[in-house]
């Protein structure tokens, strides 16, 4: 079972893949965490909740899903051998995920100009710290991917070796998953 | 293959758009709530499979994710329905 685990394994390095289940299972135990705190708090969390600007949510949701689709493009493209389209693809994928920062800064900007912090309440305490967390994941992806994309210029990946891209779309595309659960459960569920 | 993604990431913002759609406009109550987790594990689903590609890999990696996605999202279930009782 080992053997065929390894032999037929997921796209990327398989130390990627580890990497991703354990960090999806620290989100996991924090939904779970947050979920179980609003339950007896039920009252504060969704006034807190409605303070939240549902809109930039809902577009910042858009953003990562079309970088994703991106991404997954580019590693279409060097499959084919088209470094150039995978480029172009990976840049666009970039520029989103760009756009994601700059959307949850502004959103950010305006929640902590308004006095509110992670001490306010505990709404606000997760709001922040799983949003947060996440940010710092998108900006991780765009490092990730900043030598990925200088790797690809330089005609360092091929469509027989693409492993590198493959290993960066899946980190990607695991800030993405997490965004999914993320989204329903601070901006919708109330 | 292409068209594949394509019409998967269409299907990904137009699920992304009936949750904001269900927020935008209160409908919540427990047939909502239970609806939204399962919109949510569908998006999950077809990014694991078609996004991550894990459709070709070997199924314990696929089924390790799958899980993942229903057992969180079940009990994320659970402690919103118990606060709506």
């Amino acid at each position: 079972m080992i053997n065929s685990a390894l032999k037929n394994g997921p796209p990327g390095d398989l130390a990627i893949w580890i990497f991703i289940l354990a960090e999806m299972s620290v989100f996991g135990v924090l939904f779970a965490v947050y979920a179980f705190d609003r339950s007896n708090q039920v009252e504060l969390f969704n006034l807190s909740q409605a303070t939240l600007n549902r809109v930039s949510g809902f577009i910042n949701t858009l953003i990562l899903l079309t970088s994703s689709y991106f991404v997954v493009r580019a590693v279409s493209a060097i499959k084919r051998n088209d470094s150039s389209a995978c480029a172009k693809w990976l840049i666009g994928g970039m520029l989103f995920g760009l756009i994601f920062m700059t959307v949850k800064s502004f959103e950010y900007y305006d929640e902590f100009s308004h006095g509110i912090s992670m001490d306010t309440n505990d709404f606000y305490m997760f709001y922040i710290a799983l949003t947060f967390f996440h940010f710092l994941h998108v900006l991780m992806g765009l490092i990730i991917f900043s030598f990925i994309l200088f790797k690809v210029i330089r005609g360092g990946y091929t469509s027989t070796e693409y492993h590198g891209i493959e290993t960066g779309a899946s980190f990607w595309h695991m800030v993405d998953l997490l965004w999914i659960i993320l989204f329903p459960l601070i901006y919708v569920m109330h | 293959m292409n068209k594949t993604l394509t019409i998967i990431w269409l299907v990904l913002v137009l699920l992304a758009t009936v949750s904001f759609q269900i927020a935008h406009l209160g409908l919540i109550n427990k047939t909502v709530m239970l609806l939204l987790a399962a919109i949510t594990f569908y998006k999950g689903c077809l990014v694991v499979n078609y996004f991550m590609d894990l459709r070709s890999s070997y199924w314990v990696w696929k089924a390790s994710i799958f899980l993942y996605l229903f057992v969180v999202l079940m009990v994320i279930a659970i402690a919103y329905l118990r606060a709506l009782t």
